[in-house]
């Protein structure tokens, strides 16, 4: 008998909005403790919640970004329990009605191509953060936290394998980010994900009992947990044994699932409607303008790459990765470089730059005119490929314009044949062994001498031109 | 419907409020007298009409949050009406299951 | 006097409340000291701090503010152990209103616990004593509000209603009190009891004062969703204004065949009273009032339940040293008061898994009922006219231990809050040496025609208040 798993993920992400959900407190991440509080985020009495209509904004977009149908009228709900995090006893939530429900997310799978179910996205306060190194023997509370917008998104048990999973919310977090609704790091803890498996023989149409893993804050850590459980669960079952609904929390740190004491035997919630909040209310055209400002998806930009400007998978992938490393591609193609030509130097030396100076394409300071420029001083041979390069670096330190630098440093390329002849003859005459080797069949130590009429030129040589000059020499006597 | 011992007993522990045997008898009695009062909203007719009011159905305003001049900072230093504070935290007993510091 | 001479009277607080305020405070805190002293207050100002900051409508007028709304300088107790000693960090807008037409607080006023109660009786710090018979209770759950205007401590008081807590302690106690429709003033500040029942509501030497005290503290309020952007009327204007015309409504629900027949006496006498001052009475029929109480007592305490989570001893107030987690929040919520711990009992209850559609849901749709019997009523009257309580004040003691009993003394003022409209109690009468109140209901947003009602009742007594 064949089996299969079946998985289903919440995920938790943090809304990009300025203030929290229901107070005007900024929403920052790092501060010193309990310094962004208020009498509402800390639920004092007599406090009362006021909605940031910008969390519903992002929310919204974030819902039509997953093709879901959303709910013009939907509710805010009180969801009770007790807790050292929680201010006022209950978090503010929505329940019966969400604000969309019925989307879904295609992924890159290894088989080509899955499809998740969103069933349901919803907007929420979060909780202060709990703290348990700071003294000893308490819980130590930060509010900072408390009352930030989040978003949950909860998808239909359609997932089958960890790397499905991975894939999926791979997907998922680069659509967010395209549109501008979260920042995503699951180290900053803007991004959490919660799963649910069970496994069931292929074919089943029924559901096995599901345990729920926790506690996960990397895309590999939700992958080797689920592999484990499911093979766990598998082994259980394929001893007629039965799998116990549990919730399973992951430390990363033994890279192992541990069950999670059961604080209490059902968590009565007791959903009921908010009365200090009107229903949020949306209109048509409200949602019609939101649906109009989503940017380019990412599966559809790779997808418009690849056919537009002929790209390899590979590069299209690298290129759309996020959408401000495209947007400059983008730029620079509009300013005629040729697509392929850009996406040699997006993806190699500006990402390398990127990288070095921790900015990303809408920060760094080269900007594409410039770089655009200096792409074409390339193609017209007056700098070599490493000479720019060099010429990047100091661009994006001191800035300036490529032409400038160039001529101030000395970086053009050497093409006069004068020099590069002496340039040559010196090295043939500094390398006599070298020569012979060449001479007696080994063409590849060419390689070698051209390296050192680089060096003695600085760099400016044209190599193309000293590598001719070799071989001729080379050949000649 | 009437509401037992047992009952009780599970909403209090739902609400974090304790009661001795006694006050549990009592407050028995005082919400079976109340419940039979209120169990006469059963004669209610089930169905028409929607239950929320819901006065007027206007859309909510994407304001801009700057616009909005809201919510006051704190008159005080929390440190002034925390119950226990140490070093910038609000302190509380550790919540079941979790270890004291140094193993998480 | 006549309603002219208050007026009058009224206007001299602007020269006159500078010098009183101070040689008040000592005579309150005598008074309150001496064995006449009826419990009133829970904290009261200092002489430096009645000095009015801003010039306004009320500038070196004395307010007395019930204890369950946030102030700056005294603390904000609600009545209960749990609140010790709590010292707001803010205050609420209302306050701020108050303080920028230049009021100064006297002190802040005893009450039932978070507002639970019909007497005052269930304060942690003792029971108010009603001024009119110092063994009979001011009524609650705004009773020493109520008792600190009776006793002419103050003109004017600051209360809160949810099921009823300002118009029957000022009908207990002889003034007046107002409930004002719901969102008309905002409740930022204001200790949840019942978040879409609670409002502030004034209480008055008469209905001038009270009027005034409302046109002061209503408004929008960005900091409270709940409340409505609408242009506050002069309501204190409306105190002297005409009812000719006037169509009264008498619903039969509220004048039971078992009300006393002195009550009901009275109760004739003002309807002739309003007809003499050019209304006209009509009888009407609000046929889901029987639904009132049970609705109340299920969405009041399912509400509150909720809102009375956040005192865990965890970021404020009062905290009980344990074990561990669990065991501090039920030391520490173990302070809540009987009344208040049955309170949310009950409502943890109705909204538990299993019995949410069977009650709150329910209640819900009765709700809903209630205020389509408002709706359809105001088609026909202008404002109705019912007694504020089927009883004048009970005596101490007398109905603590039947919760029942105390609840369905709530029946008439319940449903305003239910629907949300708002209700003014004016004095119309004593009975076995109490006072008796009559209630006016208004439509949403009619407090002006509720205080012409109240205003040309009460003229028409003349000074027999």
């Amino acid at each position: 008998m064949n089996w299969e798993a079946v998985i289903g993920v919440e995920v938790h992400l943090r809304l990009k909005t300025e203030h929290k959900l229901f107070c005007r407190d900024r929403a920052v991440f790092g501060a010193a403790p309990n310094t962004h509080i208020c009498p509402v985020c800390i639920g004092l009495p007599g406090a009362l919640p006021v909605l940031n209509a910008h969390a519903v904004e992002l929310a919204l977009q974030t819902a039509l970004a997953f093709g879901c149908r959303i709910n013009l009228d939907s509710t805010w709900a009180r969801k009770s329990y007790f807790y050292p995090d929680l201010p006022k006893g209950y978090q503010i939530t929505q329940f019966e009605k969400p604000i969309a429900t019925d989307g879904r997310v295609i992924f890159s799978s290894s088989e080509d191509k899955g499809l998740v179910g969103i069933r349901r996205v919803h907007i929420e306060e979060d909780a202060g953060k709990l703290l348990h190194d700071k003294a000893l023997g308490a819980s130590a509370i930060d509010f900072n936290r408390a009352g930030t917008a989040l978003v949950e998104i909860v998808t239909e048990p359609d997932l089958r394998t960890p790397e499905d999973v991975r894939s999926f919310l791979g997907e998922l977090k680069q659509t967010v980010e395209y549109i501008g609704a979260s920042d995503c790091n699951m180290e900053e803890g803007n991004l959490r994900v919660d799963a649910n498996v069970s496994v069931r023989p292929v074919g089943s149409l029924e559901l096995g009992n599901k345990t729920e893993i926790k506690n996960v804050n990397s895309f590999s850590g939700i992958e080797k947990a689920l592999s484990l459980e499911i093979r766990r669960q598998l082994s259980l079952m394929k001893e007629g044994g039965l799998v116990n609904q549990k919730t399973l929390l992951w430390d990363d740190h033994r890279s192992e699932l541990r069950e999670m004491r059961s604080k209490e035997e059902s968590n009565d919630y007791r959903y009921f409607p908010e009365p200090d909040l009107h229903p949020l209310v949306l209109s048509q055209g409200q949602v019609t303008a939101a649906l109009d400002s989503l940017p380019e998806l990412p599966r559809d930009r790779r997808y418009r790459f690849k056919k537009t400007y002929e790209l390899k998978d590979y590069d299209a992938d690298v290129l759309t990765q996020t959408a401000t490393t495209a947007d400059y591609f983008e730029d620079l193609v509009g300013i005629n470089v040729d697509p392929k030509v850009a996406a040699k130097w997006v993806t190699g030396p500006l990402q390398a730059l990127m990288n070095q100076h921790r900015e990303d394409a809408q920060s760094i300071p080269v900007r594409p005119e410039i770089m655009g420029e200096l792409i074409r001083l390339v193609e017209r041979g007056v700098v070599s490929e490493s000479a720019a390069k060099t010429v990047m670096v100091i661009l994006a330190e001191d800035g300036g314009s490529p032409s400038d630098i160039i001529e101030a440093r000395g970086l053009a390329q050497e093409r006069d044949l004068g020099q590069l002849t002496d340039w040559v003859t010196e090295v043939l005459a500094k390398y006599p062994e070298e020569v012979s080797r060449y001479r007696d069949g080994e063409l590849k130590i060419l390689g070698y001498l051209v390296g050192q009429v680089m060096n003695s030129s600085g760099g400016a040589a044209d190599p193309k031109i000293v590598r001719n000059l070799l071989i001729d020499y080379l050949n000649d006597s | 419907m009437s509401i037992t011992p047992e009952d009780i007993q599970r909403i209090a522990q739902l609400a974090r409020l304790h009661f001795e045997k006694s006050e549990i008898e009592r407050l028995t009695l005082d919400l079976n007298t109340i419940l039979g009062h209120v169990d006469s909203l059963r004669d209610l007719e089930a169905d028409q009409g929607s239950e929320v009011l819901l006065e007027q159905r206007s859309e909510t305003e994407f304001v801009n949050p700057e616009q909005v001049g809201h919510p006051d900072k704190l008159l005080a230093i929390p440190e002034n009406f925390a119950p226990e504070w140490l070093e910038g935290f609000f302190l509380a007993p550790l919540p079941p299951g979790v270890k004291p510091s140094g193993d998480k | 006097m006549t309603l002219q001479d208050k007026v009058q009277r009224s206007r001299l607080y602007d020269t006159a409340g500078l010098d009183l305020a101070p040689k008040s405070l000592t005579q309150v805190k005598k008074t309150e000291n001496s064995s006449e002293g009826l419990n009133v207050f829970l904290s009261l100002a200092e002489p430096e701090d009645l000095v009015p900051r801003a010039q306004g409508d009320l500038t070196g007028v004395m307010v007395a503010v019930k204890d369950n709304i946030c102030t700056e300088k005294l603390p904000t107790t609600c009545g209960s152990l749990v609140l010790k000693g709590y010292q707001s960090p803010y205050e609420a807008t209302a306050i701020r209103k108050l303080r920028e037409a230049g009021a100064v607080i006297i002190g802040k006023t005893n009450l039932d616990e978070f507002g639970m109660g019909s007497s005052t009786e269930n304060s942690a710090f003792g029971p108010t004593l009603n001024p009119i018979d110092q063994s009979f209770v001011p009524g609650g759950s705004s009773g020493g509000s109520a008792a600190a205007v009776a006793a002419g401590y103050t003109r004017m008081a600051l209360g809160s209603d949810t099921g009823g807590s300002v118009r029957q302690p000022a009908a207990f106690c002889g003034v007046v009190g107002i409930k004002p429709t719901y969102g008309r003033v905002s409740r930022y500040g204001l200790v949840a009891f019942a978040s879409s029942l609670d409002q502030i509501g004034t209480i008055g030497a008469t209905v001038l004062d009270a009027s005034l005290l409302l046109e002061v503290i209503s408004g929008h309020d960005i900091r409270d969703t709940t409340s409505v952007e609408r242009l506050v009327p002069s309501y204190r204007d409306a105190a002297t204004q005409s009812i000719e015309g006037m169509v009264v409504g008498i619903p039969s629900e509220y004048f039971p065949d078992e009300l006393d027949p002195s009550i009901r006496a009275i109760l004739d006498e003002a309807c002739e009273r309003l007809v003499d001052a050019g209304a006209r009475v009509q009888p009407i029929s609000l046929p889901h009032t029987e639904f009132a109480i049970p609705c109340y007592y299920i969405l009041a305490t399912a509400e509150a339940s909720s809102n009375l989570a956040r005192y865990d001893g965890v970021r404020f107030g009062t905290r009980m040293p344990s074990d561990g987690l669990d065991q501090m929040y039920e030391l520490t919520r173990h302070h809540f008061g009987s009344e208040v711990q049955r309170r949310i009992i009950l409502g943890t209850y109705v909204l538990s898994a299993g019995y949410y559609d069977a009650y709150y849901a329910k209640a819900q749709k009765a709700r809903a009922r209630i205020s389509q019997d408002f709706k359809t009523a105001f088609q026909e009257v202008d404002i109705i006219f019912t007694p504020t309580s089927p009883t004048p004040a009970f005596a101490l003691g007398e109905r603590i231990s039947d919760p029942l009993a105390m609840y369905l003394s709530d029946v008439f003022t319940v449903p305003a809050n239910l629907a949300g409209i708002p209700g003014i109690s004016v004095p119309i009468g004593m009975v076995g040496g109490l006072p008796l109140g009559g209630q006016f209901l208004g439509p949403w947003w009619g407090e002006s025609e509720l205080i012409a009602a109240a205003g040309a009742l009460e003229a028409s007594y003349g000074d027999n208040t």
